[in-house]
């Protein structure tokens, strides 16, 4: 029994490890981006840096602190196995594609129409059951914001090709 | 007679109907806002600071306090009640509050907790009254090496009191620090990290930014446990207000922890990037750590809610002394209360006091009217606050996501604001599944600007030579504390045998990696 929780935790803490490296790996090449940037931006001398100079070491710094995130997991975490347990996130997928798709239509149907949809979907999404409810919710919170923002804090938002 | 004139001219002006409606309107929105697990005292200050845009400059952060200290307040009463913290700093008050619920003693529980933040805030209040005046006297000697210094020391701080290994909170310093970098160059003007964007030239934006990390992120992770079918809300009966006074074994049980729960909770306010989460899981382990009967914290002990609860609310007060005295803000409320200011032409700092005095004392004077505010509101409501958690979650979760979406926009207008929303939010997700902490992010991202300034100020005004970072008595001390946070740290890596272990654990790796070749 011992064995074997040991066993258990022996392989926790590889799964920790490993999703560890994978993010220290992927840090290490985004501070070798940010310095590559960095001299692009110029340097310059230390007696007047220039508008690269802090990136840079930032960037070495991150590089460094990469290697150490490396060489020494944080094996005192509770359990991730995030990439282990990526179906988890399956529906959050489904939501940020969502917000994806109604950032891109914001212009073309217009902000109301559009938030409306959004409402609709997350709605839905998050478990409503029926379209009775998400409809009349969806409606609500778009003529709250059009009272609210629009008519008593005078924020344009953006209009569709219906002009609302 | 300074302090008693100034204050009095501050009970002027906020008892003045329009700056009491701003307080009033923000404790109240406030606790709404705490009570909302996801959207946070940085969350909800972002999303209602359109409304301050058409006020004067005393009323605009008359009402932001109120806001912050409103949701903490808020906080507290759902982890009690349903055992969710609205707002991260309560999450400790779960741990107690909610024992003492399940045992029938809620009224109690909520009582002490409004009292203990308020006496907190109180204490908080005369530290503030006090210590300002001096503080803006002392912040003039703040050249730009002592104030890279300071900001380097808040950095190494909120790294080793953050959850997880200092590596990985640094990184999160680091990587908050880079994304402050984005956008024109302050000297220069020459635009980083834009790659052609007219949107980023302006540099990235804090609301989407604190709106996605944790207002975004916080609901994709409750929506995951949703749609398992965990998360399931059970609101109990809520208590009567007579049943809200604690009993005199109650009050001497508390006196002690609210009184060190203050005192810490505003020391700890007072230290850029000190916050009210550290502040209330300090306050815990010393509770715990000083009572006869540790055995029983985790049980229901009033100790382990007026402490805590105290101390959160004193860090809230504290926080505003850097930003009122040096201009350097602590934390996400702070840089936004800083933002706020900026847009009425004040610029906070040691020179506030003297040519603001009606907007330094007013915001003083306001919080202890919005603590008074706070418990006379609060005690009777709290049924009604409880009642908002009986909206499904189903309904929630997309409504907060909305009010992410609308208090980003509002703020400039802007769609790019809300794409940047999104993407952080994703990015807050994915770094929260893998235990990331992000408050280090966020003080690096506000503090980025400060510490490149002064950093590259200091190497211009000394013509390249490091030593103007150990030339003054200030930059010593402070780079001497960090060099102690650092050393201890590392201390207690290697004692915790983390080094060794990783290491072992590499050599194994690379052996069998070179086994399988």
């Amino acid at each position: 029994m011992g064995r074997l929780s040991g066993q258990h935790r022996d392989e926790e803490d590889a799964i920790k490890n490993r999703d560890d490296r994978i993010v220290s790996v992927v840090s290490l090449v985004f501070s070798c981006l940010v310095m590559v940037e960095s001299v692009r931006l110029k340097l310059d001398d230390i007696r007047e840096p220039g508008p690269g100079f802090v990136p840079f070491f930032l960037g070495l710094a991150l590089a460094v602190l990469s290697i150490i995130a490396f060489i020494f997991p944080d094996l005192q975490k509770k359990a991730a196995a995030f990439w282990n347990d990526w179906r988890r996130g399956r529906g959050i997928i489904a939501i940020f594609a969502g917000l994806v798709v109604y950032l891109s239509l914001a212009r073309i149907l217009g902000f109301y129409i559009d938030t409306f949809l959004l409402m609709t979907f997350l709605l839905k999404v998050s478990g409503e059951r029926g379209y009775k409810r998400p409809l009349l919710v969806a409606l609500l919170t778009v003529g709250v914001t059009y009272l609210l923002f629009h008519k008593l804090l005078f924020i344009p938002f953006p209009k569709g090709f219906l002009g609302i | 007679m300074d302090i008693l004139h100034g204050i009095l001219t501050g009970f002027a002006v906020c008892l003045a109907p329009a700056k009491l409606l701003a307080c009033f309107f923000g404790v109240l929105v406030g606790t709404a806002m705490g009570v909302l697990p996801g959207i946070g005292p940085a969350g909800a200050v972002a999303l209602l600071i359109p409304l301050t845009f058409h006020m004067d400059a005393a009323s605009a952060v008359i009402m932001i306090a109120g806001i912050y200290y409103g949701t903490q307040y808020g906080g507290s009463t759902t982890s009690i009640l349903v055992n969710i913290p609205g707002e991260a700093a309560s999450v400790i008050t779960c741990m107690d509050g909610y024992q003492m619920t399940q045992k029938g003693r809620a009224g109690a529980a909520l009582g002490i907790s409004a009292f203990a933040s308020f006496i907190a805030g109180t204490i908080g209040v005369i530290g503030l009254m006090v210590l300002s005046p001096p503080l803006a006297e002392f912040a003039l000697k703040f050249g730009p090496p002592e104030i890279f210094a300071l900001v380097f020391l808040a950095f190494t701080l909120v790294a080793f009191l953050s959850s997880g290994s200092m590596a990985r909170s640094l990184m999160m310093v680091v990587l908050g620090l880079l994304l402050a970098t984005v956008g024109q160059e302050a000297i220069t003007a020459i635009p980083r990290f834009t790659f052609g964007s007219v949107d980023l030239q302006s540099g990235l934006d804090l609301v989407p930014l604190i709106m996605g990390l944790f207002g975004i992120s916080e609901v994709l992770l409750s929506l995951e446990d949703l749609r398992r079918g965990e998360g399931a809300v059970t609101v109990r009966p809520t208590p009567r207000f007579w049943d809200l006074l604690p009993d005199r074994q109650d009050w001497k049980r508390s006196v002690g922890p609210i009184g060190r729960g203050s005192l810490l909770g505003f020391l700890i306010g007072l230290l850029p990037g000190g916050t009210g989460i550290i502040a209330s899981f300090g306050s815990y382990a010393i509770e715990k750590r000083m009572s006869r009967h540790p055995e029983r914290f985790g049980q229901g002990e009033i100790e382990g809610v007026a402490g805590p609860e105290a101390a959160n609310n004193g860090a809230a007060q504290g926080a505003f002394i850097p930003l009122l005295t040096l201009g350097i803000p602590g934390n996400a409320v702070m840089a936004l209360t800083l933002g706020a200011l900026k847009i009425h032409g004040i610029v906070p700092g040691p020179f506030l006091i003297k040519e603001h005095p009606n907007v330094f004392w007013g915001v003083v004077a306001s919080m202890y009217v919005g603590n008074v505010l706070l418990l006379a509101l609060n005690l009777p409501l709290i049924g009604m606050w409880v009642r908002l958690l009986r909206i499904p979650k189903s309904i929630l979760y997309p409504l907060i996501i909305f009010f992410c979406i609308i208090g980003t926009y509002s703020v400039n207008n802007s769609l790019f604001d809300v794409g940047a929303l999104f993407f952080f939010g994703f990015l807050g997700y994915v770094l929260r599944r893998l235990n990331f902490d992000l408050a280090p992010l966020i003080l690096g991202f506000i503090l980025g600007p400060v510490l490149e300034t002064s950093a590259r100020q200091s190497l211009i005004m000394s013509g390249g030579m490091f030593d103007i970072f150990y030339s003054s008595t200030i930059t010593i001390i402070l780079l001497g504390l960090t060099a102690v946070v650092l050393g201890t740290a590392v201390y207690s890596e290697f004692r915790k045998g983390k080094v060794s272990k990783g290491l072992e654990a590499l050599k194994r790796e690379m052996e069998a990696s070179g086994e399988r070749e």
